[in-house]
């Protein structure tokens, strides 16, 4: 085991662990951070940081060094955004009882994507973590519940009502993200 | 770990106003969920940031000034060093070695094979009271220790190292 080797001394090892890991780690950052590439790389360096210190004590039957990442990456990048909505108090056009009016301001008019991220930041941190793991990671149910620290039904209740509120945050937008008329 | 955050509010929650959430009664649940997973596609097959080199090399520099250091080996002890025993190789196979040398027909057995039988040797030798009640009928057909003071000092030697 790699993470073992490193342990040990081996040099290579690190290496090995860097390339392996540091570019997904940076691309889940980013896509749960909403696109800031800056802020993905420290999120992804303290993860790192975070398993070269655990590593002497790594125990082989503990969770997967991928899985144990996205634990630590993810909590990472729900306290950066915590911070974020801290630093920007909401005001009256920002409140997300109301995501047509508030919430939805701030996106980017025809850009899906765009559209997609804002309205992933309304949602509770669970809720946004799991829908993330999910539907952008492409995991499994049974590893985002093992990343997320809670069982495979609580994680299905988490996506279930994640997709709803975003159902409901992006149905005003329909018209401009281009699907108005897919089903008229 | 259970969800424990207090109840959503009335039109985020699942089992009525299906058609309200989905931005009006023209749109069925289905489509909403067709147009969500259509946005997560677009969000998949978008680029996703690469990590910089600056960021790769704070991170293997970042493993570098963390990782343990081996230990090097120190000048082995004088304990149970002496001419003629095999150094370097581990406490199985001393004493496969001089079970060997203690019942040579056993040769065919192989390696394992007299480590195993050697192994019960020095369970014999450390805890003597484990194997005691068994002594008298294997006495009766195998004498355990021939006069070979060799070996006698290889597992003193060992024993001691």
């Amino acid at each position: 085991m790699l993470l073992a080797a490193y342990a040990a001394g081996d040099g290579v090892a690190a290496g090995q662990l860097v390339a392996r890991h540091v570019p997904w780690l940076v691309a889940f950052a980013g896509r749960m951070l909403g696109g800031d590439g800056a802020e993905a790389e420290d999120v992804a360096q303290e993860a790192m940081l975070r398993l070269w210190r655990i590593a002497p004590d790594w125990h082989p039957g503990r969770a997967q060094v991928r899985t144990w990442l996205y634990r630590v990456a993810t909590n990472l990048c729900t306290d950066r955004l915590r911070r974020r909505a801290r630093a920007r108090p909401l005001g009256p056009d920002d409140d997300v009882a109301d995501p047509a009016a508030g919430a939805l301001a701030g996106m980017i008019a025809a850009d899906r994507v765009g559209a997609l991220r804002s309205a992933l930041q309304t949602l509770p941190d669970r809720q946004r973590q799991a829908v993330v793991l999910r539907h952008l990671e492409g995991l499994a149910n049974p590893q985002i519940a093992q990343i997320m620290d809670t069982g495979v039904e609580a994680v299905e209740s988490l996506l279930a009502r994640g997709r709803r509120a975003l159902v409901s945050t992006l149905a005003p937008r329909r018209g401009s993200l281009g699907y108005e008329d897919d089903n008229d | 770990m259970t969800d424990h955050r207090p109840p959503l509010p009335p039109h985020l929650q699942s089992g009525s106003g299906a058609d309200a959430r989905n931005g009006g009664a023209d749109h069925p649940a289905e489509a909403s969920d067709a147009h969500l997973d259509a946005l997560f596609a677009a969000a998949r097959a978008q680029a996703a940031p690469q990590p910089s080199a600056r960021v790769m090399a704070r991170i293997l520099a970042d493993a570098d000034r963390l990782q343990p250091r081996p230990v090097v080996a120190g000048p082995p002890t004088p304990v149970g060093r002496r001419a003629g025993i095999n150094h370097g190789q581990g406490w199985a196979s001393t004493l496969a070695r001089a079970a060997a040398r203690l019942w040579p027909d056993l040769a065919p057995v192989g390696g394992v094979g007299l480590a195993a039988l050697a192994g019960g040797l020095w369970l014999g030798l450390a805890a003597p009271d484990l194997v005691a009640p068994l002594l008298p009928a294997v006495q009766s057909s195998v004498e355990l220790f021939p006069n070979d003071g060799d070996v006698i000092a290889d597992f003193a030697l060992f024993q001691e190292g």
